[in-house]
């Protein structure tokens, strides 16, 4: 329970929040635990909450009839994630989907109303960050309908690099290929066009950012 | 040797064998019809075993980070050279 509160307290949404207010959604949350590819739940299925990542790293990915998958978000430790279905009591937008062994407490939806309820900063914080992640979304969108791909790639591996928990604990060409909407084949080609530019470096698992003012350039930025 | 190593999806895996044949250190064998990771501290990471795989079995998973001439140095592992572009 105290290592969920010093969770709660280190995100943006609840690092204001009283004492109460934690204990009260500490009291509700379940803590989970998933192998790497196991489903954390689908889409369609009526949504029991909202999700914290304690240890691990999740992808939000929506899938077409015919299993081609496309990856909406890359998560870390520390992320929040279906709070959309949580709030408007709907079913999940998406599936969730474990990358590697990952915990995640399940924060019930009627705590965090209740938490909303009790604290309008609280309400206020959650109104801002959604607007961010629906910025967010607008720029992915962007991304897929107007740019090429290198550009989308510079600009998701400029992404990864502010933010290393989306890449830990490590991200696949394929997982690259899935959330800019293309193909494992192209991704390679579009990193060995960054790695003969000299703007990324391979070393052995790790991709380097070499020239980032170059890599910025490529991604419009 | 590494803790970085490419993941095979034994219940992908057809066990054709092109990976075998292409993995340049000889890292990867056949076991009971499955393509494994054996000598996995002779693999240099090349990534060839991911891109002929045509059943998309392998997967080699990496992290995105800065370049730090510094602590790279410190590392020793790679020299910076000034990009020729």
């Amino acid at each position: 329970m105290l290592d969920l509160i010093d969770h709660l307290r280190a995100h943006p949404y609840f690092k204001e929040c009283a004492q109460a207010t934690l204990d009260l959604l500490g009291a509700r949350a379940i803590l989970r635990h998933f192998e790497p590819n196991e489903t954390i739940f689908q889409e369609g299925d009526l949504a029991l909450g909202m999700w914290l990542i304690k240890t691990g790293s999740v992808k939000i990915v929506k899938i077409n009839p015919g299993g081609v998958e496309h990856i909406l978000h890359l998560l870390g430790a520390g992320n929040t994630f279906n709070e959309v279905a949580s709030f408007d009591g709907g079913a999940n937008p998406a599936c969730a989907t474990a990358l590697s062994e990952t915990s995640v407490w399940l924060i019930p939806a009627e705590g965090i109303n209740a938490a909303l309820t009790t604290d309008p900063a609280l309400a206020r914080r959650v109104i801002k960050l959604l607007a961010g992640r629906i910025r967010g979304l607008v720029h992915h969108i962007e991304d897929l309908a107007l740019y090429g791909v290198v550009v989308r790639l510079a600009r998701f591996l400029l992404k990864q690099a502010e933010d290393p928990a989306l890449s830990a604990p490590g991200v696949t060409r394929a997982a690259i290929a899935a959330y800019l909407a293309t193909t494992p084949e192209t991704i390679s080609r579009a990193l060995r066009t960054l790695e003969e530019s000299g703007v990324i470096r391979f070393d052995r698992h790790r991709v380097l950012i070499v020239r980032e003012d170059l890599l910025r350039d490529l991604a419009t930025l | 040797m590494s803790d970085w190593l490419p993941r095979l999806n034994q219940n992908t895996c057809t066990g054709c064998g092109d990976c075998i044949t292409a993995c340049p250190t000889n890292a990867l064998a056949l076991v009971e019809g499955k393509a494994v990771l054996v000598f996995p501290d002779l693999c240099t990471y090349c990534a060839i075993c991911e891109t002929i795989c045509p059943v998309d079995a392998i997967e080699l998973p990496y992290i995105v980070v800065r370049y730090d001439q510094k602590q790279e140095s410190i590392r020793g592992t790679i020299k910076y050279e000034e990009p020729k572009v």
